[in-house]
């Protein structure tokens, strides 16, 4: 059963970094399981794009077809209504359609412990080099849009239920793709004591991270490991494991789960989603905040704590 | 005195076309020596040859007295020749120095030691009289000091015998004599010049020795001192062909194009037409004799509107059109034969009815409405090349195709059936074999005959004494004077286009 | 007959030549060149739906090689219809989602103002080549890259879909260019294209402004001689391909994406070019190069799937087409220069 399972991916992205997680994922199901992957790369043409699900979807060759960018969400659409049989995975996102694979990554909950772990790092005031009184914490997201109000959610709640006198300070960007937008509110929020902030913003984060470094203040990244691009600076990663959803979905096919259309979660509990505290930083972490962190996780996992609404 | 340079027998050819026919030529040691001719007499094609840039089809060549192959550039440049082409071959973001020393750049381990070339530039400069900074960016410079970092290169090659092809023609009259001086400090240090030209007078103030060519034969080599300008200018037009005067009915038809005191500019922007009038009439050919490279190609693109005047006016039925466009000069009645044919005459890659057409794609019945009607362009360009004699296969014949005499009569064919009453004519029948400068002659006078005006330019004077009704002698620019054309003498006519003024009213220009 | 026959031997050669390097880079990396060419072929003619497919990505391809070959007649080279392609595409959908008028008309209208827009982008490049003599390969080659900067600005900042990817939002259906076939986005921009190429060739051939921008062309001295406004026709030429530079983006605008987006149709303007080039100017002669290169797209893209070849060995095979096709266009040229230099040049 296992030696026959093969599966596809296609994506734009698989060099950059979430393309290059799941790409790793997929690598560690064939060493494991001896599946068999075909990687696509989708280019920059839209007219290609239906032709290439097209080309993956014809012979019912895969069993599953990863899919990673939101620009094939038409093709992505138009292929799951042309082969009802063929399972497609959607990575982080969901849509309307009911016959495509969903993998979604609970990004409230890693945001939950990112906002316990800023807010008591914060509490901590300037017992911390770079630190100030420590009243409020930031965010910075690219634009005002559900999923992003999601990060905000978990965040907020994280740093309510880990130290309540910490306030959290959120501006959004209004685009992903301006780096300088994000550096500039980023250096605002510094004025204002906001000595940690946390970016939800793609390309715009990376203004975020940047201001961190030149304001010698600190920041916080998001879905894949952001350490290195202000070593010193970036205190965490908020990780959205594409490597583990793509390999549980992997296994599950493999051991007879067959995986099927619907949403599947990616939270703390599974591994899909975690913080990261950098190697660069963790050394000026205390122990206390650090089993503070740890416990707050724990019970968001065992469900003692639910993030609301 | 020994020979520096001395061709045997040198015969280049392209396809059938003799570019240099059994020259001879002797260049003596610490001369300067002057080869003339007009444009395409084989003056560049001979240097070519010596300076191993084209392989001769027959012919020896000896350097020092002694034979040797020259098989390309290097082997010319070691056996101490250099050359200074009419284009120039500089890099224009390098330094003067730089450029001097491409391609053999002084330098040690690998790196090109800048100090010991600007330094060498320097030494060449001050020991040859050529004043240069070589520091300097080439492309900031002026076209008399690049030929002067040209000529340098030539030097710190090692060169004892320096041609230059045409070195006057980018010069302005002062960078041209510093040039002079120059060459006179050159063979005042033992080496020897060899310089192309077309214009005389230069031959006259510089040279020790001339030799004229003309349609690839060398004519004659003469020390310098013991000819005049009108020699040179007998041997460099002489007579290939003799043509008899055409017989003619006197001309009285009234003033067709009027032509009042013209200025223009050549490409260089320097004055090529220099204040000339004169009228002509209907049935009557005037001729425009002259060296050429005198101002009248550029007279003829002002009066076709190719070329802005400068200055002046010139009417056709009175009406002036000095400021008008070449469609608009067409529309009342103008018709041009192009001195250079290749170039403006015709489309060499479209075909003859093609080529026919062209001037008359508006107008029925060639087009209805915006349609060009095929049909008849090809049974009229037929007609045409029946009647004009073009020997082709077809009106579908690709013009490249033809020889230059039938290329020539489909230009004649599509000018000369507009029904233009002013017929502008340039070299009609150069590089046209002897038949087909018969039958072009032949309409031409046809074309007199009713009661059309025309200006014929041409730098043959048999053509223009068998043609003309008045000829007009350009020289530099200027009208030098008029001759009847029934009562000529090539004495007379030789003088004129050497700049010699006969009559009492202007001095010589020179 | 030999005249004409010429130059699409010498086009021959050199797509045979490409072919064999490209063969000799495929052995390299370690592929069988029978395996892929065999897939390429697959890809891009196994079957109705990918016959269909090929013929998808020839249209964008034929319709800017045409526009080029409008320029190249006229002696220009119009290498921005990538731009105006751009331009196109986005000025269409506008029209398409702003405008809302009869369905038909309102797909006319659409097409009409790709079109404008196509010829907006190129008349300051035209204007400076006319006027000035400014060099148009030069500004239109910088056109590109704002056009494709800009639309994709417009894309994000002011017409961006609430939600999801970097794209406009939906054109009306009215403004659909209708589909040929059920099974396929193939739409009538093909039957567009390939009525433009005969009509393009029969202009240039049968009227009066098409015979003077050809002679202007081949010999702008001639043509200038002539009588021939050249500044004008220059300026003209110029318009008309860009304005069928945006109708390629019309096309593909209205016809398959129905609204814009980042990666429009990258590619498409540059390969009509090289299109165009390969058909030494003859728009009936596009119609092949641009079959050719269309059927290199759709064949890539099975390639990646059903080899281990990169769909990059493609890219690869038609940067060697474009060599060896750009060498041949030059020694040709040199030849012909020669030929009529020697008769004067002595």
């Amino acid at each position: 059963m296992a030696a026959d399972v093969k599966v596809a991916a296609i994506s734009g992205y698989f060099a950059q970094g979430f393309g290059q997680s799941i790409v790793a994922g997929l690598n560690k199901a064939k060493d494991d399981f001896g599946v068999e992957v075909k990687l696509i790369d989708t280019g920059n043409r839209a007219l290609d794009y239906e032709e290439q699900f097209n080309n993956v979807a014809k012979d019912g060759e895969y069993d599953l077809v990863f899919v990673m960018g939101w620009e094939l969400v038409d093709a992505l659409t138009k292929a799951a209504e042309a082969y009802p049989d063929q399972r497609f995975i959607f990575i982080d996102g969901v849509l309307d359609s009911d016959k495509i694979v969903y993998a979604d990554f609970s990004e409230e909950e890693g945001s939950f412990v990112t906002g316990a772990f800023a807010s008591l790092m914060a509490a901590k005031g300037s017992a911390i080099d770079g630190l100030g009184d420590g009243k409020s914490i930031g965010f910075v997201g690219g634009r005002d849009i559900p999923v992003i109000r999601n990060f905000l959610r978990g965040y907020e709640q994280g740093a309510k239920a880990a130290a309540p006198d910490v306030a959290v300070d959120a501006v959004f960007a209004g685009t992903f793709d301006d780096p300088a937008k994000g550096s500039e509110l980023t250096m605002a929020l510094y004025g204002e004591g906001n000595d940690i902030v946390y970016n939800v913003a793609g390309p715009t984060g990376e203004g975020v991270l940047q201001a961190s470094a030149a304001a010698d203040k600190y920041s916080i990244g998001v879905d894949i490991d952001q350490c290195d691009v202000a070593p010193g600076h970036v205190m965490a990663s908020m990780l959205k494991r594409g490597d583990i959803a793509v390999y549980s979905l992997i296994k599950d096919e493999v051991e007879g789960r067959t995986v099927k259309p619907g949403t599947y979660s990616f939270d703390l509990k599974s591994g899909g989603v975690e913080l990261l505290m950098c190697p660069q930083t963790i050394d000026m972490v205390p122990e206390d905040v650090k089993s503070k962190v740890s416990e707050l996780r724990d019970a968001v996992i065992n469900g003692d704590i639910k993030i609301t609404e | 005195m020994s020979h520096a340079v001395e061709l045997r027998g040198i015969v280049k050819r392209f396809g059938t076309f003799v570019a240099n026919d059994c020259v001879d030529l002797v260049v003596k040691a610490g001369e300067i020596h002057a080869i003339v001719g007009e444009n395409g007499a084989g003056k560049t094609t001979l240097m070519n040859v010596l300076f191993g840039l084209l392989q001769p089809d027959g012919g020896e060549i000896l350097i020092d007295g002694k034979p040797i192959v020259v098989a390309n550039p290097r082997a010319a440049i070691a056996a101490g020749l250099g050359m200074v082409h009419q284009h120039f071959k500089l890099v224009p973001s390098l330094t003067v120095a730089e450029n001097v020393f491409l391609g053999m750049e002084r330098g040690r381990a690998g790196f090109v030691d800048h100090k010991a070339q600007i330094a060498e530039t320097e030494r060449l400069s001050r020991d040859f009289g050529l004043k240069v900074d070589p520091t300097e960016q080439v492309g900031l410079l002026s076209v008399g000091i690049e030929q002067r970092i040209e000529i340098l290169k030539v030097l710190a090659r090692g060169a004892r015998i320096i041609i230059l092809d045409e070195p006057t023609a980018v010069l302005t009259p002062q960078e041209s004599r510093e040039l002079f001086q120059t060459l006179r400090g050159f063979v005042a240090q033992g080496m020897t010049v060899i310089f192309i030209t077309h214009h005389l007078e230069e031959v006259m103030a510089v040279s020790d020795t001339v030799t004229v060519l003309r349609l690839g034969r060398k004519v004659d080599t003469r020390p310098t001192a013991d000819v005049t300008k009108n020699d040179l200018v007998q041997m460099m037009v002489g007579r290939s062909v003799s043509f008899d005067r055409r017989q003619r009915e006197p001309s009285t038809g009234g003033t067709v194009l009027s032509v009042k005191d013209l200025w223009c500019r050549d490409d260089r922007g320097l004055p090529a037409v220099r204040g000339v009038s004169f009228d002509v009439r209907a049935g009557e050919v005037v001729g425009i004799a002259g060296v050429a490279g005198n101002g009248q190609t550029e007279l003829a693109e002002v009066l076709s509107g190719l070329r802005p005047a400068s200055h002046g006016t010139f009417r056709i039925h009175g009406e002036d059109l000095t400021a008008a466009s070449p469609r608009r000069i067409r529309d009342t009645g103008v018709a041009h034969v192009p001195g250079d044919r290749v170039v403006r005459g015709v489309d060499r890659q479209s075909s003859i009815a093609a080529n026919i057409l062209m001037g008359r794609q508006d107008t029925p019945p060639w087009a209805r409405g915006s349609l060009i009607d095929w049909a008849v362009v090809r049974e009229r360009s037929s007609e045409m090349m029946e009647r004009f004699d073009v020997r082709a296969s077809g009106p579908d014949a690709l013009v490249k195709s033809l020889s230059g005499g039938n290329m020539q009569k489909v230009v004649l064919a599509r000018e000369f059936s507009h029904d233009a009453d002013f017929l502008l004519v340039d070299q009609p029948t150069r590089g046209v074999d002897i038949g087909a400068t018969e039958s072009i002659h032949n309409e031409i006078m046809r074309q007199r005959a009713d009661g059309r005006a025309i200006l014929l330019i041409s730098v043959q004077l048999d053509e223009l004494i068998a043609l003309a009704d008045r000829i007009l002698v350009m020289f530099n620019g200027l009208i030098m004077g008029e001759l009847p054309g029934d009562s000529v003498s090539e004495e007379a006519l030789g003088l004129l286009m050497a700049g010699v003024q006969t009559g009492p009213d202007r001095a010589a220009v020179a | 007959m030999s005249e004409t026959l010429r130059p699409v031997i010498g086009q021959a050669i050199a797509i045979f030549i490409a072919l064999a390097l490209g063969t000799v880079v495929i052995m390299v990396v370690g592929e069988s060149p029978i395996l892929v060419f065999a897939t390429l072929l697959e890809g891009a003619f196994g079957s109705t739906e990918r016959i269909a497919g090929t013929l998808l990505q020839t249209t964008p391809i034929l319709v800017c090689g045409i526009a080029a070959c409008i320029s190249f007649r006229g002696g220009l080279f119009n290498i921005g219809v990538e731009g105006q392609l751009f331009m196109g595409g986005f000025a269409a959908v506008i029209v398409g989602i702003y405008l809302p008028l009869p369905a038909g008309l309102h797909m006319l209208v659409g097409i009409l103002v790709a079109m404008l827009a196509g010829m907006a982008w190129i008349a300051i490049p035209a204007f400076f080549r006319a006027r000035y003599n400014a060099n148009e390969v030069v500004s239109t080659i910088l056109s590109n890259y704002v056009a494709v900067l800009l639309t994709s600005y417009f894309t994000i900042f002011l017409f961006k879909r609430p939600g999801g990817w970097s794209e406009t939002a939906p054109i009306l259906p009215s403004a659909y260019l209708p589909e040929l076939f059920s099974f396929s986005r193939l739409n009538w921009g093909l039957i567009i294209g390939l009525a433009l190429a005969v009509a393009v060739q029969l202009y240039f051939r049968h009227t009066s402004r098409g015979y003077s921008v050809s002679i202007m062309g081949q010999n702008l001295k001639f043509a200038e001689y002539g009588g021939v406004d050249i500044k004008r026709h220059i300026f003209l030429v110029l318009l008309a391909s860009g304005a069928v530079g945006g109708l390629a983006g019309g096309i593909e605008a209205l016809g398959v994406h129905h609204r814009f987006m980042e990666g429009f149709a990258p590619g498409f303007g540059f390969d009509g070019v090289i299109a165009a080039l390969l058909a030494n100017g003859n728009p009936i002669g596009t119609i092949g190069a641009a079959l050719f290169f269309g059927a290199l797209r759709s064949g890539s893209l099975l390639l990646e799937v059903d080899t281990n070849a990169s769909r990059e060995i493609i890219t690869v095979i038609q940067a060697l087409i474009i060599l060896s096709v750009s060498a041949q266009i030059l020694m040709r040229r040199r030849g012909d220069s020669t030929a009529a230099e020697r008769r004067w040049k002595f």
